[in-house]
């Protein structure tokens, strides 16, 4: 609310310096002066921001400014390497496979089946995309790719939707996900990197960690066989209907951070 | 939250058999589509932390600037990048992710106060773009830090593959933001308890001890033990402990620590013991479970044991029908036998 009034106000303010400009050019700068201090009223107002602008500007360099990395040879001849990024490669698909309504109505847990997204008996519901783009996923690869040139460290976090929801169906909350596989990791020790955690619920959850000097270059995790990955259910106390199929979103979020 | 009934259920199960709802996962990208990456101002104070560690003074205006590269090769990627405040996870966990969790009491600002606005980039192919955001530091100044990220969120909707599809991959990047007038002081934190209260967390009954940092000082490798008693009893309920948690400048947590359906109205106790930053602290607190929030977590608890239940109130029914026919059919023999008697007399 503050911050829409604020921007009401600047916007006035604005107006008002354009009205000045069309009067008389002398009074512009003035005009100017009383725009900051408006966007100045009151200390510790919430409106700083206003008079602050997000810009985006086009690159033409693939690699332009992502970091200042340079790597010195030990060699005569030196050489210094353009710093990559910090990427996602790879998540895998999760099947959970058919659930037991016991399971989801009284709680209890669904590992994982398989990688392979199961495709619907009348296959012209399946759009050729997800048989042509997604052949990555179906081997259960999670691929964290650290191209910095850094070794600054990185986390990983998993976060479920607010609910598995069905068409014509009462969501079901209280469901949790847990995924856990040993690392291999390029470079140094991957018993750090292990993917472990429990209770992934809507809140994000860090699933690795990768603490400075570990996770340089590729970090991977192959999600296959039953204990890679769980669902556990809460007991339920709604009613589920018969070959319902549930929904969620999952948000993977490769993040660097203090 | 109606509790189920044992009978429909009976019923379900036989309807449905072994084959339930199908739970599956979506055909997503392979990985995220896209990367960003920092761009360092002038004001960074190490280049090589992989986040954004600004200095920052009064009344300053600046601007701070990632790169966002949409890397497939095939398709336009529209993502959005948000100054977003960093919160305190209910695991001990600084997140750097949206949560739309309210300012902490004790918060002078949060990061996105002083940021301009989100902006939203549409990237074609292969292509990279840099957003810039504006920052004003308050004139007033900070104490201690603001911490929080650029964070950046594929908005691009996924090809809707029919209707099989249960876990529907999503990708984010987030690079952490710490703002300090003097990025190298330590401040000696504070922790408090703020609320301490029976609840419910993922269908569990939980007790909720909201622990709060009320410093600008974010810190790490916080041990954290917490119990429950009965008031006026040394005998442990329910515990929980937290080894190397971390905690956001200026937030608020609820640790919560699972009670089973033993939870009963009356006064409890809870102690915790946490120590960060090479202090220790003892906190306290008594709260009520009140009749009504102790009926509340039970109903909210379906018993785990429906099935058993319906089986049982089968069986329990077919025996009552059996004890009731036999009493009638003893009634009718001694009505019979009264009937009779009177011949042997």
């Amino acid at each position: 609310m503050m911050i829409h009034h604020a921007k009401q106000l600047t916007a006035t303010v604005l107006s008002s310096a354009a009205l000045l400009l069309i009067l008389s050019p002398v009074t512009v700068g003035a005009a100017d002066t009383t725009g900051a201090a408006a966007g100045g009223v009151g200390p510790g107002d919430s409106g700083y921001n206003l008079s602050a602008d997000t810009t985006v500007t086009a690159t033409a360099n693939y690699f332009a400014a992502t970091t200042t990395a340079g790597a010195v040879a030990k060699s005569t001849a030196e050489f210094s390497v353009l710093g990559g990024a910090l990427e996602l490669t790879a998540v895998p698909d999760l099947s959970f496979g058919q659930v037991n309504a016991g399971t989801i109505l009284n709680g209890g847990d669904q590992k994982l089946t398989n990688n392979t997204v199961t495709t619907p008996s009348d296959t012209a519901k399946v759009t050729s995309k997800n048989f042509s783009a997604n052949d990555g996923n179906s081997g259960g690869a999670l691929v964290v790719d650290d191209l910095r040139g850094t070794g600054a460290g990185w986390n990983l976090t998993t976060q479920l939707g607010a609910s598995f929801t069905a068409p014509d169906a009462a969501p079901l909350t209280g469901i949790t996900l847990s995924l856990n596989a040993p690392a291999t990791a390029q470079i140094g020790n991957a018993d750090t990197l292990k993917l472990a955690a429990t209770g992934i619920g809507t809140e994000a959850a860090k699933v690795v960690t990768a603490p400075s000097g570990f996770g340089i270059g590729r970090t991977s995790w192959s999600l296959t066989g039953p204990d890679a990955a769980g669902l556990h259910f809460a007991p339920q106390s709604v009613n589920v209907p018969a070959n319902a199929i549930y929904q969620t979103d999952i948000t993977w979020t490769l993040s660097t951070g203090a | 939250m109606r509790r189920p009934n044992g009978l429909l259920l009976l019923l379900l199960f036989i309807l449905l058999g072994t084959g339930g709802p199908i739970v599956q996962a979506a055909a997503p990208p392979a990985g995220a589509e896209f990367y960003i990456a920092p761009i360092y101002p002038r004001n960074q104070t190490n280049l090589k932390l992989g986040y954004f560690a600004l200095k920052v003074t009064p009344g300053q205006s600046a601007t701070l600037s990632v790169q966002v590269q949409n890397i497939s090769k095939t398709s336009t990627r529209t993502i959005r990048v948000s100054p977003t405040p960093a919160t305190t996870s209910s695991s001990a966990e600084i997140n750097y992710t949206p949560t739309g969790k309210p300012k902490d009491p004790t918060a002078q600002y949060t990061l996105n106060q002083l940021f301009s606005r989100p902006a939203t980039v549409t990237l074609k192919p292969g292509e990279g773009k840099v957003v810039t955001f504006q920052y004003i530091i308050p004139k007033d100044g900070l104490t201690g830090q603001i911490l929080g990220s650029i964070y950046a969120l594929d908005e691009t909707r996924a090809a809707d593959s029919g209707t099989q599809f249960a876990l529907q991959n999503h990708f984010a990047m987030a690079i952490g933001v710490l703002l300090a007038q003097d990025p190298a002081a330590q401040q000696p934190v504070t922790l408090t308890l703020r609320t301490v209260k029976p609840g419910i967390t993922n269908h569990v009954p939980t007790i909720l001890a909201n622990v709060e940092n009320q410093t600008a000082q974010l810190f790490r490798g916080m041990t954290a033990t917490a119990t429950v008693t009965r008031s006026g009893s040394d005998r442990v309920l329910y515990t929980k402990k937290i080894i190397n948690g971390a905690m956001a400048p200026n937030s608020n947590f609820d640790l919560t620590i699972p009670a089973d359906t033993h939870l009963t109205p009356g006064p409890y106790t809870l102690i915790l013991t946490a120590s960060a930053m090479g202090q220790v602290f003892h906190l306290r607190r008594n709260f009520t479970v009140s009749a009504a929030a102790a009926q509340q977590l039970t109903v909210a608890q379906p018993a785990r044991t429906n099935a058993w239940a319906a089986w049982l109130t089968a069986i329990a029914a077919i025996l009552g029908a059996m004890i009731i026919f036999w009493i009638g059919l003893l009634a009718r023999n001694r009505k019979g036998s009264d009937h009779y008697a009177p011949k042997h007399g």
